[in-house]
């Protein structure tokens, strides 16, 4: 982010009305390091997201069955349709870095909008999403419920029971399946996953709607310094970073289902 | 304003271009997706996710067009994280080559 000038530190002011702020020789270098900045950061991103992506990896090839039935249970069609919304965001936080360069504040507030409304509609969406699978009881923890097996009769009070692991019972669409031993806590397993990886994205996408807020607010009132787009590009490469990782996520929860 | 800028005109239309590419591989996914591929099917749907990510990366991220140190930092953080992923996948896929345990 574009510093702000330290009365102690900074330079006699310059006759030039831009100059860098802080220990920059000019404003390409004090973008440069802006960059290079959020690149470091967005590189641990990948590996935080990675290391989760990789723990998925090995317990796909340990439990095929468990987690392709994980992958079934989810819905293509809303999945794919957040996989829209993030890549139209993309686009329009791409033109509105132009539209700050081309020193056009109006539609530079437009466009940011646009990809705040978008990333807004993914929350949406994947919040019904999310309602849907507590409904289903596809949740981590003592309240997971395979949703192709029949529901238990509770005869009374039975405090242990939140805390036995549940077998799926006999009965369901593929009986072999459901009766294989651990399947139903493999599949827990792929719920697991799912959240978590879905929540630590649907928590970066929360703070990428913040920063881009703040962003629009302070690009309004003029109080970005006097080279507003760096502050732009560098939160666009967080939100397309966040869009990549989705990209990514989508077919490895949605699609691997055969 | 940063001297190298390319013709503003001409970034838009890049911009658009892009995206068009990026909703007609959202097609193909979801037209993939329609038929069960075997073995095949984990890497064509990874496949155009893959391509989806270069084309956001590169285009929107502009690191195409940036200097040396940013595809230096860009180059990085994909390289480590390909050493995650494939050293961690040698080691599983490899389980049960050898029977007699080693």
């Amino acid at each position: 982010m574009t510093p702000h000038a330290s009365p102690a530190t900074s330079a006699p002011a310059p006759a030039h009305p831009a100059a860098p702020h802080g220990p920059f020789d000019d404003l390409d270098q004090q973008r440069e390091a802006g960059l290079l900045g959020m690149w470091a950061f967005l590189a641990t991103e990948a590996l935080l997201f990675g290391g989760l992506l990789a723990a998925f990896a090995v317990y796909r090839l340990h439990h095929p069955d468990a987690f392709i039935e994980g992958s079934r249970h989810m819905s293509f069609w809303l999945g794919a349709l957040n996989t829209t919304v993030l890549l139209t965001s993309s686009f329009t936080m791409a033109l509105a870095l132009q539209a700050a360069r081309n020193g056009r504040r109006r539609r530079l507030a437009l466009l940011l909008l646009a990809t705040l409304t978008l990333g807004a509609g993914f929350l949406g969406i994947k919040s019904i999403e999310y309602a849907h699978h507590i409904h289903e009881g596809l949740v981590p923890g003592a309240a997971f419920h395979d949703p192709d097996a029949p529901r238990p009769i509770h005869v009374g009070p039975d405090i242990d029971a939140a805390f036995r692991p549940r077998l799926a019972p006999a009965g369901g669409p593929d009986e072999s399946l459901l009766l294989a031993p651990g399947f139903a806590q493999h599949l827990q397993l792929f719920v697991v996953f799912y959240w978590a990886l879905t929540g630590l994205h649907a928590l970066h996408v929360i703070l990428g709607l913040g920063l881009l807020g703040a962003i629009a607010l302070l690009a309004h009132f003029r109080r970005l310094g006097p080279t507003p787009h760096t502050c732009v590009e560098i939160a666009g490469l967080y939100w397309h970073f966040v869009d990549v990782v989705w990209i990514f996520l989508f077919p490895v929860l949605y699609l691997l289902r055969h | 304003m940063t001297p190298h800028n390319s013709p503003h005109a001409d970034a838009t239309r890049t911009y658009a271009l892009v995206f068009a590419a990026l909703l007609a591989l959202m097609a193909a996914t979801v037209a993939a997706a329609a038929f069960d591929l075997g073995a095949l099917g984990a890497p064509v749907a990874l496949g155009i996710a893959a391509v989806k990510a270069a084309l956001v990366v590169l285009v929107f991220m502009h690191v195409r067009e940036s200097s040396r140190v940013v595809w230096l930092f860009a180059a990085a953080g994909l390289a480590w994280l390909a050493i995650l992923m494939s050293l961690t996948l040698t080691d599983y896929l490899s389980r049960g080559w050898f029977p007699d345990g080693r």
